[in-house]
């Protein structure tokens, strides 16, 4: 497998850069890295490989990961002509993962990584004449407010998005989705990645931030009721589910979705997780003196969330600001259908105990001051 | 609460200056945080202003409910000043006996407590005197309490708890999205049996939120939550169910709040007594107990309804009562 790999500096992007050095030796990874300059592209790529591999000896051997220099912001992907020649004539797989994931980015950023990237990343791949299989990374959240159960084949809906994140992946998908005519495409739609299976996060991001703000006594309230889910998953798990469909369970036009299923974590499990973890390091939960949030009806929400906008307390608002780009999925009480996957990968692949994984990658939170700390 | 006690609430006097100065008067003398329209969204519209220091308020208001009861000021065994500001319960340099310490005894400026001079004034001669201060909006109902408990203690006949706050000239009259009046009410206890009972007090103490602007965040965010748990353990305690509560007496805080801790709670907003709001403003300690005045005064609640009297203090304090008309 001559794999062409995007988005490897990404959490999701990192992990299968494990898995792949650990299940398929022989594969040879082309790894697109954004860089200003060949030398700077080099130094990049030494100190991400120091960080997937603290053990030298367990790094890739030489060749078989090739960082290409290339930005998917740019047609043609900014590639170099020889690049461009030795990507047409070797590449036999894409994964295309590179993509902006911050959740509260302006709809027009969004869209120009997320679908414009999309789009220079398949002009490329159009090229590619040795051509077998193609992944294209998404997430469960396409489903916007769409409530309700959300199935691997349902694609289009009239509902609203939570945030510009995933409406510019909703586009993306149907852009995508127009080229499984002419290309080998299967789609991952993936879950709320929070860490890796031992707690460690990689990258930070909203969910990060919003336990944060849980854990210094912010969060007054939720909206949605005690049952709604929160789909969220590893990092490990992802990439493992992933490259295993890819390699083994391959059917071109196919959407996969990897994530919990009926098992994702239940708000109110999220609470008293975040509740009891939190009383392991800070006294003010473990007397009481913070209380868990409470779940409230999207009435309730609305009209607490208007006042808070009403104050001049900032860190209120930042709890209203991030619950903006998240809560809606809540409110829309939805379930992402997984069933086919986990009836595919089996006892194999499996996706960690979500409760157990919110606590560890809270410790690690905590033990790193939400990385501002080494451990 | 001892469910035998004999103490009863005998009786309650206020005084709201005449004085109202508006909202968009009050932002253009610098005196809100906020919009005026924040304000008014809020639920709050005038503010009543003291022309008179909060002393003269209290002296004025427990004079009144004396001679209304007809009590004997000699009769009265303790006296609980519960005024919140500083400014508050010390006798302002206007009406000092002398001129206003300087120079070796400046410092004796600070030991002129208003509640002694009460005694004085009224002559209170037999009343222990206590000042009870850093309670927030909550010290007049924890006085209250503390009488309570007192007379259950010590063979009184009546104690009087009073709360008198003034904001002094160019400060905020703002307090965490809350407009606040100047006012006094006093209340009596005594043995009675034909006055109100105080069944159940409710109280918790989060000393965390003691810095109400450094963790201002945090409280915003704690508020609703703790004060949901506090009424339902204030239910727990009394035994009483929801629907045999007749009225939720609150304490002047914005009408949003307590239009967002009706939906926490499942308390209805037609259950509690907002009507003061808009036209009283909040008055610090006082507002509870001149709510109940009113209640009844009004006929809103008649012998035996079971009322509850919600309050929190910043520092940050938490209380809740049930009382039996």
């Amino acid at each position: 497998m001559h794999l062409f790999l995007t988005g490897v500096t990404g959490a999701v992007g990192m992990e299968m850069a494990r898995w792949i050095v650990r299940n398929t030796p022989k594969a040879r990874v082309y790894a697109l890295i954004r860089a200003p300059s060949p030398v700077v592209l080099k130094a990049r790529w030494s100190k991400l490989a120091a960080k997937l591999w603290p053990d030298v000896s367990a790094r890739p051997p030489e060749g078989q990961f090739i960082p290409v220099l290339g930005d998917i912001s740019q047609p043609g992907l900014g590639l170099s002509p020889e690049d461009a020649a030795r990507l047409a004539s070797e590449v036999t797989h894409v994964i295309h993962s590179a993509a902006n994931v911050e959740l509260d980015a302006p709809l027009p950023e969004a869209r120009a990584a997320n679908v414009d990237g999309t789009r220079h990343v398949f002009e490329v791949v159009r090229s590619f004449r040795r051509l077998e299989r193609v992944g294209y990374v998404s997430t469960l959240f396409v489903a916007g407010k769409r409530p309700g159960r959300f199935l691997e084949t349902d694609a289009v809906h009239a509902s609203d998005f939570v945030n510009p994140y995933e409406q510019s992946k909703y586009e993306a998908e149907h852009l995508v989705r127009g080229l499984m005519k002419e290309m080998p495409i299967a789609m991952y739609r993936l879950a709320y990645l929070i860490g890796r299976d031992d707690g460690e996060v990689t990258r930070y991001n909203s969910m990060h931030s919003l336990m944060r703000l849980f854990y210094q006594g912010h969060v007054g309230a939720f909206p949605g009721t005690p049952d709604s889910r929160m789909d969220l998953s590893s990092n490990d798990y992802a990439a493992a589910a992933l490259l295993t469909l890819f390699l083994e369970h391959y059917q071109p036009g196919r959407t996969f979705h990897i994530g919990n299923g009926d098992a994702g974590l239940r708000l109110q499990d999220f609470i008293d997780t975040m509740t009891e973890v939190s009383a392991e390091s800070e006294r003010r939960w473990a007397q009481g003196v913070f209380l868990p949030p409470d779940v409230v009806d999207e009435d309730t929400y609305t009209l607490l969330r208007r006042t808070l906008l009403q104050t001049q307390n900032k860190q209120s608002h930042e709890v209203i600001r991030l619950g903006d780009t998240m809560y809606g999925h809540l409110l829309a009480n939805q379930i992402f259908d997984a069933a086919p996957v986990h009836a595919l990968l089996g006892e194999r692949v499996k996706p960690p105990p979500a409760k157990q994984l919110l606590r560890d990658v809270l410790r690690h939170c905590v033990a790193t001051d939400w990385g501002r700390n080494r451990i | 609460m001892n469910p035998s006690s004999s103490i009863r609430i005998h009786g309650i006097h206020y005084t709201l200056p005449e004085r109202q100065v508006g909202l968009e008067q009050l932002s253009a003398e610098g005196r809100l945080v906020s919009t005026p329209e924040t304000m008014r969204d809020f639920g709050f519209g005038d503010c009543r202003v003291s022309n008179v220091p909060a002393t003269q308020l209290a002296s004025t208001t427990l004079k009144a409910l004396l001679e209304r009861h007809g009590v004997d000021p000699l009769e009265v065994g303790l006296l609980i000043n519960a005024s919140v500001l500083p400014t508050s319960s010390l006798v302002p340099r206007g009406e000092s006996l002398a001129e206003f310490p300087t120079g070796d005894n400046a410092h004796l400026g600070l030991f002129r407590f208003s509640s002694t001079r009460l005694q004085d004034e009224l002559g209170l001669s037999n009343a222990r005197t206590v000042g009870l201060s850093e309670l927030g909006c909550v010290s007049l109902s924890h006085a209250v309490w503390l009488a309570h408990a007192v007379m259950e203690m010590e063979d009184l006949k009546y104690a009087l708890c009073v709360n008198a706050d003034v904001f002094p000239d160019g400060i905020k009259r703002e307090v965490v999205y809350n407009v606040c009046s100047d006012s006094a009410c006093a209340v009596l206890l005594s043995r009675d049996p034909e006055g109100l009972r105080l069944k159940t007090y409710h109280t918790l103490t989060r000393g965390y939120y003691w810095d109400p602007d450094g963790h201002q965040n945090e409280l915003l965010a704690a508020y609703f939550p703790t004060g949901k748990r506090v009424l339902e353990k204030t239910f727990k305690a009394s035994g009483l169910a929801r629907e045999e509560i007749k009225l939720l007496i609150p304490h002047n805080v914005s009408l949003r709040s307590w239009e967002i801790l009706s939906k926490f709670t499942g308390i209805p907003l037609e259950k509690i007594y907002t009507e003061n709001i808009r036209p009283k403003g909040h008055s610090v300690a006082a507002d509870n107990w001149i709510n109940l005045k009113d209640v009844i005064d009004r006929g809103l609640v008649k012998k035996g309804d079971h009322v509850m009297m919600f309050s929190f203090g910043l520092g940050a304090h938490w209380g809740c009562s049930i009382v039996q008309i």
